[in-house]
């Protein structure tokens, strides 16, 4: 797991440890039977950001000398770029999009998943005069949706997208989404 | 523009007057005390900040960015001498707030305020939001009852809050708008200076975003000079106008944004930009990262010669004996490292 002087450490106290320690504690308990399925919940998230890689480093190495599957929960779109193969996107208790990491980053056809890529400040290349903003809050989720959840905060949100709630369909290999909206010709799907 | 008094100053953002430094800090030191036993002997101290100088320009915004614990906290508190000093001297506006206390310093509180980042803790839960943004006025004006709501309303369109929301609770609102509520408040008193102390790290991505742009439009209309603590680089790299980069209670470098982000001239500032995950799977493979070994080492017990020689990918003999001194790299660069020509 990477820690040093790791026989002597096994009698200290969780507080003893630093914060990128403590969480490859955490995967030695999770790792400690062998899983098929490991679930983590933004775990770099806490984590500073010279510790970060350290962590991604190591799950990337058990994942391949251990052979499972992981399933990374994170709000971090850089990290999802470095370790995953697949990404479902969420918003207000559904999935919204679903590809490969690639495609996803590379062509979103979901007006969420585009504007999360672009409200980030680029950490390189051409600098943004101003940031693109999602407007708007988060939907309140504690009634069954009757329409997009994202139509209120959606720039191309139209009519079927506040009475009809979206499911997700196919859009290419792999990759299937949830929305009315179709982002190659710009106007209303045909379904 | 905001119709709140009149300290409006016509420079727009990023036009510096190099001649007039807002704040000046010479050689900023704060330890805290480390006591233990029965007796409560001091027995240490946490170099928490260990000897700043800089200085920050009229309109700009500094970067100030590092990992947890460096001390970047501390450097913003200080600033507003909301510790007692251990050494050092700070320069507001022309006025040495350094060695004032009491009522002098009272006085000065207008001129700078703080942007907190847990909107949470900042905000009193029992007040409403009108008395929470008009306490300072309260506190350091003599305005009538009706001037005082005339003044919160127009804070409340500053900052895109609806007036309707005065009488509310902070409870009642979500991350984005609370931290609304705690930069009208620190708007109240026309300041000159605001520090920023991670003002968006406890926002949701889609929410840090408004709040940045909301932050930027002020500094426009209102000549504001803000220092901007954060460890988010990509932000830092959006927002500011220089950088300084921060390790275990020392600056390690200090840039104009453009260069710093492009040459990175100290190893820690090359290695916490290379840490930066970025939203690109191409280059997520490609990219060469500079993974640095092990934790920052405790500020109580720093180590021997450069603070950074433990985790240093490029550290020679002379890092481990002696302490870099502060250098001049020319158009506006600084850095402390033996190893740069």
């Amino acid at each position: 797991m990477g820690i040093p002087d790791a026989i002597n450490r096994l009698r200290d106290y969780p507080h003893q440890f630093s914060g990128g320690m403590r969480q490859r504690v955490m995967i030695a308990i999770a790792l400690s039977c062998d899983p098929k399925v490991l679930i983590v919940d933004e775990p770099t998230t806490a984590l500073d950001v010279t510790i970060q890689p350290q962590i991604l480093e190591l799950v990337r190495e058990l994942r391949q000398k251990m052979g499972m599957a992981i399933i990374w929960i994170t709000h971090d779109l850089g990290v999802i770029a470095g370790i995953a193969d697949r990404v479902a996107v969420m918003y207000a208790a559904q999935i919204v999009e679903h590809a490969e990491v690639k495609e996803l980053f590379r062509n979103p056809p979901h007006p969420y998943t585009r504007a999360l890529l672009e409200t980030l400040p680029k950490a390189e290349g051409q600098r943004d005069k101003r940031l693109r903003s999602i407007e708007g809050q988060p939907p309140n989720m504690t009634t069954a949706p009757t329409s997009c959840e994202f139509a209120p905060r959606c720039s191309h949100a139209f009519d079927r997208c506040r009475s009809e709630n979206p499911q997700r369909i196919s859009v290419g290999e792999g990759h299937d989404v949830a929305c009315w909206w179709d982002a190659n010709t710009g106007g209303p799907r045909n379904t | 523009m905001l119709p709140v008094g009149g300290t409006q100053i016509p420079e727009g953002r990023g036009i510096l007057d190099d001649n007039a430094p807002l704040v000046k800090v010479e050689n900023l030191k704060m330890y805290f005390p480390i006591y233990r036993g029965i007796l409560s002997r001091r027995v240490g101290e946490v170099k928490a900040v260990d000897g700043l100088s800089f200085d920050i320009m009229e309109g700009e915004t500094l970067g100030l960015v590092g990992e947890s614990g460096c001390g970047k906290s501390t450097v913003g508190r200080a600033l507003l001498h909301l510790y007692d000093l251990t050494n050092g001297a700070i320069e507001v506006n022309g006025h040495d707030i350094s060695t004032l206390e009491g009522e002098e310093l009272r006085e000065l509180r207008p001129e700078m305020q703080m942007i907190f980042q847990d909107t949470q803790a900042s905000l009193n839960p029992r007040m409403t939001v009108g008395s929470i943004i008009a306490e300072p006025l309260d506190e350091h004006t003599k305005l009538s009852k009706t001037d005082k709501r005339a003044k919160v309303g127009e804070l409340m369109d500053a900052v895109g809050l609806a007036r309707h929301f005065a009488d509310r609770y902070p409870h009642e609102f979500s991350g984005g708008q609370r931290q609304r509520i705690g930069i009208a408040r620190a708007l109240a008193l026309n300041p000159k200076f605001i520090v920023c102390d991670e003002p968006i790290a406890a926002l949701d991505v889609s929410i840090q975003a408004q709040v940045v742009n909301l932050l930027e439009d002020l500094q426009e209309q209102l000549g504001l000079t803000y220092l901007f603590i954060s460890h988010d680089l990509s932000m830092i790299r959006h927002l500011a106008t220089r950088v300084a980069v921060m390790y275990l209670g020392k600056i390690v470098e200090l840039s104009p944004r453009d260069a710093l982000y492009e040459a990175p001239l100290h190893p820690y500032t090359e290695a916490l930009l290379s840490a930066v995950p970025r939203p690109d799977t191409a280059q997520a493979a490609t990219r060469n990262r500079i993974i640095l070994k092990g934790d920052v080492p405790s500020p109580s017990n720093p180590p021997k010669g450069c603070n950074f020689c433990t985790r240093c990918p490029k550290v020679q003999d002379i890092c481990r004996s002696l302490e870099p001194v502060w250098r001049d790299f020319g158009d506006g660069r600084f850095a402390a490292c033996h190893l740069i020509d």
